[in-house]
């Protein structure tokens, strides 16, 4: 690391990792919630890769928790049964729920039978978040295409802030993975991935390359090198 | 720092000053003791710092924002905040009893107040944060370089901070302002001064006296240590960048 960089009062270029406090000498119109203001400077909130694009300034983050958001699809493992009502961890500081009626639009058993038949303790699932309001657990909900219970394959546990990286530009990175291995990956926006193949072993190299993408998402050229990395593997 | 640490040298020096007008470690008035940071080192933490001030080894590990448990203990416009300062058994010539005491029942609330400035807890209601924060050993200003390693810790996860904070030591020993005491200095000097700052906007987010001292010593003591500071936010900086090093 040159001493450069470690002053603040230089020009910042784009892809630059900026951390708590640090000032951005940027003028912009635009900022993401993870800056702020201060006597119209603007100053970084976290740990992150800056990103200026034609007036807006960015701070793509490095680590953190996730957050649910109105519309996001996460997979999730039941924690527990309520009366009407699973309760779904989905790797958030806030613990989902799941209500009966967000399920199944058919009611043909009786209610509480079904709630005990329908997702056990354990089970993984596909959810919608429908609902998520500040300091309010948030509602999510199965009725949607390719969503509900997720039977067999390897869950993946990794950071949420890198799941736009799994996923790559315009899913350019999941789909690399997919026809590589011949795996079906699910990617939940919370940090959990479903790796579902015929075979242990090609699961355990999709398992190693998604760490990989984890651990190197800030580095350039992270496609060439798990395209290379895969084809290397699956030899 | 007190009676606890009384152990920790045989006994007393006669003087704190060497004949060169040097301190017994060699140092100048205003030298820091050598600094070591590294970011990053737990894997199963969400953020994690090791600092190695002098002979103080610390390792700080970061947990949250996370469910809190008991739910009543939640505050709903914010998150919580808990620190726990711990002493290894071994972080002392002596053997320490181990567990919470009295003093380390202090510190963790002291630290806890120094952080809490800095984060933006409101963003994250009804959660908790926790740092834990293990003394592995110690030279003496733990508490200055437990507060400088946690807010590292938490940058490292990820939360978002209004800024970091550092934290250092000044003090007066036989008369003379000096800078980061050490243990015997501590024990036998006149006074002690921690202070914690925001460095960015020099916000003091903690200060302790513990001694006599002129206002004039206060002014030029507090002056020196807020200037440490900044030294010591430098090498901050470098740390959390060299994690994520391209």
């Amino acid at each position: 690391m040159s001493r450069k960089t470690l002053k603040e009062n230089i020009e910042l270029e784009s892809r630059v990792i900026v951390i708590p406090g640090q000032k951005i000498n940027q003028k912009a119109r635009r900022i993401d919630e993870n800056l702020f203001i201060e006597n119209g400077e603007i100053y970084a909130e976290r740990i992150g890769l800056l990103n200026v694009e034609n007036n807006k300034v960015e701070i793509v983050p490095l680590k953190g928790k996730y957050l649910p958001k109105e519309g996001d699809v996460v997979l999730g493992v039941i924690k527990d049964i309520m009366p009407m009502t699973w309760v779904v961890d989905i790797n958030s500081p806030y613990t989902a729920l799941l209500p009966f009626s967000k399920t199944t639009s058919t009611r043909n058993e009786s209610e509480k039978i079904i709630t005990e038949k329908m997702f056990k303790v354990g089970d993984l699932i596909a959810a919608k978040v429908e609902i998520f309001k500040y300091g309010i657990n948030p509602i999510l909900t199965t009725l949607g295409a390719g969503l509900g219970k997720k039977r067999g394959g390897r869950l993946v546990v990794i950071n949420p802030t890198k799941i736009p990286r799994v996923i790559g530009r315009k899913g350019s990175m999941i789909s690399l993975i997919m026809k590589k291995t011949n795996c079906e990956v699910t990617v939940g926006k919370n940090g959990f991935i479903l790796v579902n193949c015929n075979d242990a072993n090609k699961e355990l190299i999709v398992y190693e390359a998604l760490k990989k993408i984890e651990r190197e998402s800030h580095i350039k050229g992270l496609t060439d090198r798990i395209n290379t990395f895969l084809e290397e593997k699956m030899k | 720092m007190n009676e606890e640490m009384s152990y920790m040298l045989e006994k007393k020096p006669e003087k704190l000053f060497r004949d060169d007008g040097k301190r017994l470690s060699g140092r100048d008035l205003f030298e820091l003791r050598p600094i070591k940071m590294k970011v990053g080192i737990l894997e199963n933490a969400d953020g994690s710092a090791f600092i190695e001030w002098g002979k103080n080894k610390i390792i700080v590990a970061v947990y949250g924002p996370r469910e809190i448990h008991p739910k009543h203990m939640a505050i709903p416009t914010q998150a919580r905040l808990r620190c726990r300062y711990n002493m290894a058994a071994f972080s002392t010539s002596e053997r320490k009893k181990p567990g919470p005491d009295r003093r380390s029942i202090e510190l963790s609330k002291v630290i806890r107040e120094a952080l809490v400035p800095a984060l933006l807890l409101e963003k994250f209601p009804k959660t908790v944060i926790d740092v834990f924060i293990e003394v592995l050993e110690s030279e003496g200003g733990t508490r200055v370089a437990s507060i400088t390693a946690a807010s590292l810790a938490l940058a490292d996860s990820g939360l978002p901070m209004k800024d970091l904070v550092t934290a250092v030591a000044a003090g007066k020993i036989d008369g003379k302002i000096v800078l980061d005491l050490d243990s015997a200095e501590d024990m036998y000097g006149e006074a002690d001064l921690p202070i914690a700052i925001m460095p960015r906007r020099k916000e003091i987010t903690l200060i302790q006296m513990d001694g006599k001292m002129t206002p004039q010593e206060l002014r030029l003591a507090l002056g020196k240590a807020i200037e440490a500071c900044q030294q010591i936010y430098e090498m901050q900086k470098r740390a959390l960048l060299e994690r994520y090093k391209i």
